[in-house]
């Protein structure tokens, strides 16, 4: 399976797919720490809220990756579950990837108030977590084969992360406000019931997904 | 079915598909079994369920209706009816990537050598012709040697030497114990020896021996084939195709009575 991840994730890099939500992620990460101090937490936190939309992108563009036939192939030779599982893991580690990734890129510019501590680090960490599982939740409920072409999962997923926000559940505000405090001490309090519902949230959407790979094909 | 192999691999009972609730039934009421070094070539004209038929044993899509059941650890080598090519990605990485999933990545040179397409390996896949995509998309079902082999139209848009190496794999495959399932919507050219001919016609299936290719296909004249035709649907048969022929004949292709 982990073989058939690293496929995935191969394929995924060849077919340049990536290029467009990469740019996406990067361009919220240049803007967002254009405007110094950077305080580690809150700047982070509001990178982290931006990972939400990146992510659902990234996440729906690697899952559209394979053709049809291509995935047929891999669901014969696999079998469902295990071609599910393989495309859940590539999404784990693209998540994890892009988490480290967003949290890079400012550290090695030198673009934070201060270095961040190592329980800063964490928490900066998880919350990047948290948000990009959450756009790859998002993007495995609308991705193919549950739905085929583009509008639908562009409607239902602008639409979902937009009105996410009026409507008070948007898991990227939630995360950035729980991020915007100065002592780290205090964010594990106000990030557990985000990360509470993010967890429902993926222990509905996941096996709903892989079913519905299954049923759709 | 080669001697002494009688075990099944896929069955299939009273299998239903249609493609969403308020779409019309592709395959109705399907009993089929298929046991190990099987070969069976599935017939029948455009559109009747033949490629739905093959994603369901393949195991790819699920029936709605009936089951499906597949031999504990039966892995399937299958071919769609048209694949398209991963983006940019060379061949031989993509057919070793492929086969690293089943251990047998070590199989790609040998098999590219005897579908005489070794030479196109480290080309990227969206630029190789259909034919040598198709050869490479055989490859990848090959490798491994997976009990069954589910292939749609397998021999298409392959030339004449790549046809009859194909034919003489996949007829060594089965001898080895490996069963195929296969269409073939071709006018002539290598010949894989079936031992079960399944007819699929508006989603039900007929399970036949397998019939000579020359009792399928009737010549006649021009001008007597609206006569021949309509002799042959009085009769029951099941035309597939009519296809008139440079020597001024027309050639009628005949299904099942």
């Amino acid at each position: 399976m982990t073989a058939s991840a690293r496929y995935l994730l191969v394929e995924h890099l060849a077919s340049r797919r990536w290029i467009g939500p990469f740019l996406f992620l990067l361009a919220g990460i240049v803007v967002l720490y254009s405007q110094p101090p950077n305080p580690v937490l809150s700047t982070a936190g509001t990178v982290s809220a931006w990972m939400l939309p990146a992510m659902s992108w990234w996440c729906f563009a690697f899952l559209d990756t394979s053709e049809p036939g291509e995935r047929q192939v891999m669901i014969a030779v696999l079998g469902p579950r295990r071609f599910a599982a393989a495309r859940l893991l590539g999404l784990g580690a693209l998540v994890a990837g892009a988490s480290l990734f967003t949290f890079l890129v400012p550290l090695v510019l030198g673009l934070f108030e201060h270095t961040p501590r190592a329980g800063e680090v964490g928490l900066v960490l998880f919350a990047n977590g948290l948000c990009g599982l959450a756009g790859a939740g998002l993007a495995a409920l609308i991705s193919e084969p549950i739905f085929r072409g583009r509008a639908w999962p562009l409607l239902l997923g602008v639409g979902a992360l937009v009105l996410s926000i009026p409507a008070g559940v948007s898991p990227a505000i939630a995360t950035a406000r729980a991020l915007d405090r100065k002592d780290p001490g205090a964010v594990p309090s106000h990030l557990a019931p985000e990360t509470l519902g993010i967890a429902l949230f993926l222990a509905l959407a996941i096996p709903l997904a892989a079913e519905l790979w299954r049923r759709r094909e | 079915m080669r001697p002494g192999t009688s075990e099944a691999l896929v069955r299939c009972a009273g299998v239903g598909k249609r493609y969403g609730p308020a779409r019309p039934w592709v395959l109705r009421d399907v009993d089929a079994e298929v046991t190990a070094g099987q070969v069976v070539h599935l017939d029948g004209p455009n559109g009747s369920g033949k490629s739905t038929l093959l994603r369901v044993l393949a195991g790819v899509s699920p029936p709605s209706r009936g089951e499906r059941r597949a031999a504990g650890g039966c892995r399937v080598g299958f071919v769609p009816e048209a694949g398209k090519a991963p983006r940019s990605m060379p061949a031989g990485r993509y057919l070793r990537a492929h086969a690293g999933m089943v251990g047998a990545a070590a199989e790609v040179e040998p098999l590219a050598e005897r579908l005489r397409c070794a030479a196109f390996l480290s080309e990227p896949m969206d630029s190789l012709s259909k034919g040598t995509l198709r050869k490479m998309m055989l490859i990848g079902a090959l490798g491994g040697a997976p009990p069954l082999l589910v292939l749609d139209e397998p021999f298409g848009g392959l030339d004449a030497e790549a046809q009859e190496s194909l034919a003489g794999l996949l007829g060594e495959r089965a001898a080895a114990g490996s069963a195929v399932v296969f269409s073939d919507h071709r006018e002539g050219g290598a010949h894989l020896a079936a031992d079960r001919r399944w007819l699929v016609v508006e989603g039900g299936l007929v399970d036949r021996p397998p019939r000579p290719v020359e009792q399928r296909r009737r010549r006649v004249a021009a001008e007597e084939s609206d006569a021949e035709l309509a002799r042959l649907l009085a009769a029951g048969h099941h035309v597939l195709s009519v296809r008139t022929l440079g020597s001024g004949e027309v050639e009628i292709e005949v299904g099942e009575e």
